[in-house]
C-alpha cells in the first residue's frame, strides 16, 4: 500500500512538475546547417581606382565560408560605425558588417581605413589603418579580407599572398608571379623559347627555385623576387629538376640523373654539399618536405606502378604511402602536415585527391579531369592545382575538404605548374 | 425322460457358472472402465489448457507465477475459472490474470478479449486510483483532483515540446558548424526571451567552446535566427521566458 500510495504521488509530481519548472528549460541543438557566414560590404569612400569593397567582396566569396549580401538597396551607406544604422542592415539579416574609406594625403599617398561591425550584437569587432601608395591598393585589399576572415573563422587568410605559375604563349614560355586571385600578374623569368617547370617558393617568400631547359638540358636555378637576381643551384650531369625547399629554407631535395636513373638528392641551397637520399634502381622524383623537415615524400615507380613513398630526410628505407589507386603521383603535405595532396589516375581521369595520414582515408576531392601539380594554401584550406578545359591549361582550386571549387583568373595563355607561395 | 433332465441338468449348472462367471466379468469390466474414464479426461484438459500459453507469451505472461504450480493444482483451477470468473472483472488482480490467458487464445474467446483490451490501456491509471479509492476512503477527492491537473499540464508539454524543438530547429539552420573544430565539446548559452520571439539583450556563453570562431558562431546564430518561435497561447510564453541552449555542432 505504501507503495501505491508513493508512486501516485510520484505521478501526480511528475505530471505537474513541468509547469512548476520552466525556469530552466533547456534546448539541445545538435548539429549545424548554415555554411556561409553572411556579410555586407557597402563600398568604401574612394574617389579612384577599384573599390575596395568590391575586392574584399571577391576575395571573401571565393573562399566559399561567406556569403556577400547585395548592400545597395539599403539606404544607410555608412563609411564610419558613427555612420552605421543597424537596424537596417539587421533587416538584410546580415551578421556582420565592413565600413571603410580611402583618403588622399600627401606625397601621393592613401589612407585607408576599415572597420568590421556585428550587426547582432552591434559592436566593432575589428579596424585596421593603412598608410599605402595607390600601387598598393588591391594588396591592402587582400590584407583587409584576410584580416576579416581571421577574425570570423578564425584561421588566417591567404588573400594577401602569392602564386606563381608557367604560361606558354604561342612558342614562349614564361614564369609568373601573381595575386593569390590570379590577378596583377608580374613575370618574374624573362620569356624562353624552351620549356620552364617546377617553380618552388622558398619558406621566406623572397625566392623562387624553378628548372629551366634554356640551355637545352635542365638545369635549376634560384631567383631572387625582390633583386631579380638569380644562381645555379644544380648543374650535375644529366638531369637536374623538381626542387623542393626544407622547412626552414637551408636545403634543397632534387631529382638527379646523375648515376643512371632518377634519384633524390638532398643539397644546401648554395648550392653546395649534395647527398643522395634515395638508391634504386627505379625512377624516384618529385620529391616534397614535410612540415617538421623529417621526411621527404616523393613518387616512384620501385613498386611497378607509380605510387607515393616517403624517406627520412636523413636518407635510409623508403616506405610506401599510398596503396589505393595504381597511380598516385605528385604528393604534396599540407602545412600541418596531416595530409598529403597528389595525383591520382581514376578511370583514365586524372583527379586531385587528398590521404589523411592520420587515418589513411583517401578523398578525391577535384571534379576536373586532367588535374596536376596540386598545391596547399599556406593555411592548409584550399588545394590550388592546373587542370586542362579545352585543350588549354587553366588554374582552378579546390578547397581541402572539396565542398568550394573556383576557377582562377584567365590569362589567355596555357597555364601550367602553380605553386602557392608561404604567408608573407 | 430321466437322462435327459440328467443331462439338462448337468449343463443348467455349467450354463448357470458360465453366465454368473460372465456377468461377473461384465460388471468387473464396468466397474474398471468408469473408473478408468474417469481420471484421464481430467488430465487431458490440463494438458491442452497449458500447452497454448508458454508458446505465444510475451512480456505479459511473466506476472503469471501460477505456471509453475498450475501441473499440479489444476484440476480445480480449471474446473472454476472458465465459467465462475469470466464476470468477476471487477477484481483488478484477476483481470489482469484473465487477460494473459485469453491472449494466447486468440481465436476461442473472442467475444471476452476486446472487452478486456479496451479497459487495459485507458484504465491503467484509473485501476490505480481505484484501488486507492478502496483502501482510502478519505482520500478520494484528492486523488481525483491530481488526475484531472496532469491532463491539463500533459497538454501543455505536448506544446512546450512542439515550441522546443522548432526552436531548436530555426537555431540550427543558422549555425555555422564549419567554424566549430571542436570535436564532442558543449557550448551552452543562455538567453533571455521577449513575448515576441526576440533575445533579451546579448546571448551569454556560459561554457564556451574556447574558440573564439566558434562561440561568436553560434552567438550570432541564435540572433539570427529572431523572432524564435513561440506558442500562440500566451500563457505558455513563460517556460521559454529564459532558455537553456546545448550546443554540439559536430554530432
Amino acid at each position: 500500500m505504501m507503495i501505491k500510495r508513493f508512486s501516485i504521488w510520484l505521478l501526480s509530481l511528475s505530471l505537474l512538475t513541468p509547469l512548476a519548472s520552466f525556469a530552466d528549460l533547456t534546448i539541445d541543438i545538435v548539429g549545424g546547417s548554415a555554411s556561409q557566414i553572411p556579410i555586407a560590404i557597402p563600398a568604401f569612400k574612394q574617389t579612384q581606382g577599384e573599390n575596395i569593397a568590391d575586392i574584399v567582396s571577391a576575395d571573401l566569396s571565393r573562399s566559399g565560408l561567406f556569403k556577400v549580401l547585395e548592400s545597395r538597396g539599403v539606404a544607410n551607406q555608412p563609411h564610419t560605425p558613427s555612420d552605421v544604422k543597424f537596424n537596417e542592415w539587421a533587416a538584410i539579416q546580415t551578421q556582420a558588417l565592413v565600413v571603410g574609406k580611402v583618403e588622399a594625403m600627401p606625397n601621393n599617398r592613401l589612407k585607408v581605413n576599415f572597420t568590421l561591425l556585428d550587426v547582432l550584437k552591434q559592436g566593432q569587432l575589428t579596424g585596421m589603418e593603412f598608410n599605402i601608395t595607390p600601387a598598393q591598393t588591391r594588396l591592402t585589399a587582400h590584407k583587409i579580407a584576410d584580416a576579416i576572415y581571421q577574425k570570423m573563422t578564425g584561421e588566417p587568410g591567404v588573400f594577401a599572398t602569392r602564386i606563381s605559375y608557367v604560361s606558354k604563349v604561342g612558342k614562349r614560355y614564361s614564369l609568373y608571379v601573381a595575386d593569390a586571385d590570379g590577378a596583377n600578374p608580374q613575370k618574374v623569368v624573362k620569356d624562353s623559347t624552351e620549356p620552364i617547370i617546377s617553380p618552388a617558393w622558398s619558406p621566406d617568400g623572397n625566392k623562387l627555385a624553378y628548372v629551366s631547359f634554356e640551355k637545352k638540358k635542365p638545369i635549376i636555378y634560384v631567383q631572387s623576387l625582390t633583386s631579380g637576381q638569380r644562381y645555379v643551384l644544380a648543374n650535375f650531369k644529366g638531369n637536374n629538376s623538381a626542387p623542393s625547399w626544407s622547412p626552414d629554407g637551408s636545403k634543397l631535395a632534387i631529382v638527379l640523373t646523375y648515376g643512371a636513373n632518377s634519384q633524390i638528392y638532398k643539397i644546401d641551397a648554395d648550392g653546395t654539399n649534395l647527398m643522395q637520399l634515395t638508391k634504386s634502381s627505379t625512377i624516384d622524383t618529385e620529391p616534397v618536405w614535410s612540415p617538421d623537415g623529417q621526411t621527404i615524400y616523393f613518387t616512384s615507380n620501385r613498386g611497378g606502378a607509380p605510387q607515393i613513398y616517403k624517406v627520412s630526410s636523413g636518407g635510409g628505407d623508403a616506405k610506401r604511402v599510398t596503396f589505393v589507386g595504381s597511380y598516385n603521383v605528385s604528393p604534396r603535405v599540407s602545412p600541418d602536415g596531416k595530409q598529403l595532396a597528389f595525383i591520382k589516375q581514376e578511370g583514365g581521369r586524372f583527379k586531385v585527391a587528398v590521404l589523411d595520414l592520420t587515418n589513411n582515408q583517401m578523398r578525391t576531392l577535384s571534379d576536373t579531369s586532367q588535374d596536376e601539380s596540386p598545391s596547399f594554401s599556406p593555411n592548409g584550406r584550399m588545394i590550388l592545382y592546373a587542370t586542362s578545359v579545352g585543350g588549354r591549361g587553366t588554374l582552378a582550386a579546390v578547397s581541402s575538404d572539396g565542398k568550394t571549387k573556383q576557377r582562377l583568373g584567365e590569362s589567355g595563355g596555357d597555364v601550367r605548374e602553380p605553386t602557392w607561395g608561404p604567408q608573407e | 425322460m430321466s437322462m435327459i433332465r440328467k443331462h439338462e441338468n448337468a449343463v443348467a449348472k455349467k450354463a448357470g457358472a458360465l453366465s454368473l462367471l460372465v456377468h461377473g466379468g461384465l460388471l468387473l469390466l464396468l466397474v474398471l472402465s468408469v473408473n478408468f474414464k474417469s481420471s484421464p479426461p481430467v488430465s487431458y484438459s490440463e494438458v491442452e489448457l497449458w500447452d497454448t500459453l508458454p508458446n505465444q507469451t510475451s512480456v505479459k505472461i511473466k506476472p503469471i507465477k501460477i505456471e509453475e504450480p498450475i501441473p499440479e493444482t489444476v484440476q480445480e483451477v480449471k474446473i472454476e475459472e472458465p465459467i465462475i470468473e469470466k464476470p468477476v472483472l471487477q477484481d483488478p488482480p484477476e483481470i489482469k490474470i484473465k487477460d494473459e490467458i485469453k491472449k494466447p487464445k486468440p481465436v476461442e474467446e473472442k467475444p471476452v478479449k476486446p472487452k478486456v483490451e479496451k479497459v487495459k490501456p485507458e484504465l491503467d491509471p484509473l485501476k490505480a486510483l481505484q484501488d486507492e479509492m478502496a483502501s482510502e476512503d478519505n482520500k478520494v477527492e484528492v486523488a481525483t483532483k491530481k488526475v484531472e491537473k496532469p491532463r491539463i499540464s500533459t497538454a501543455n508539454q505536448g506544446e512546450i515540446d512542439k515550441y522546443r524543438a522548432l526552436i531548436a530547429e530555426k537555431i540550427k539552420d543558422k549555425v555555422n558548424k564549419d567554424l566549430c573544430d571542436i570535436g564532442s565539446k558543449k557550448v551552452t548559452v543562455k538567453i533571455s526571451l521577449l513575448i515576441t520571439g526576440e533575445v533579451s539583450g546579448a546571448p551569454r556563453v556560459v561554457s564556451g567552446s574556447g574558440v573564439e570562431a566558434c562561440d561568436q558562431a553560434i552567438e550570432s546564430a541564435v540572433l539570427l535566427a529572431q523572432p524564435l518561435p513561440l506558442p500562440a497561447d500566451k500563457e505558455l510564453f513563460a517556460p521559454f521566458r529564459d532558455l537553456t541552449l546545448n550546443f554540439r555542432p559536430n554530432e
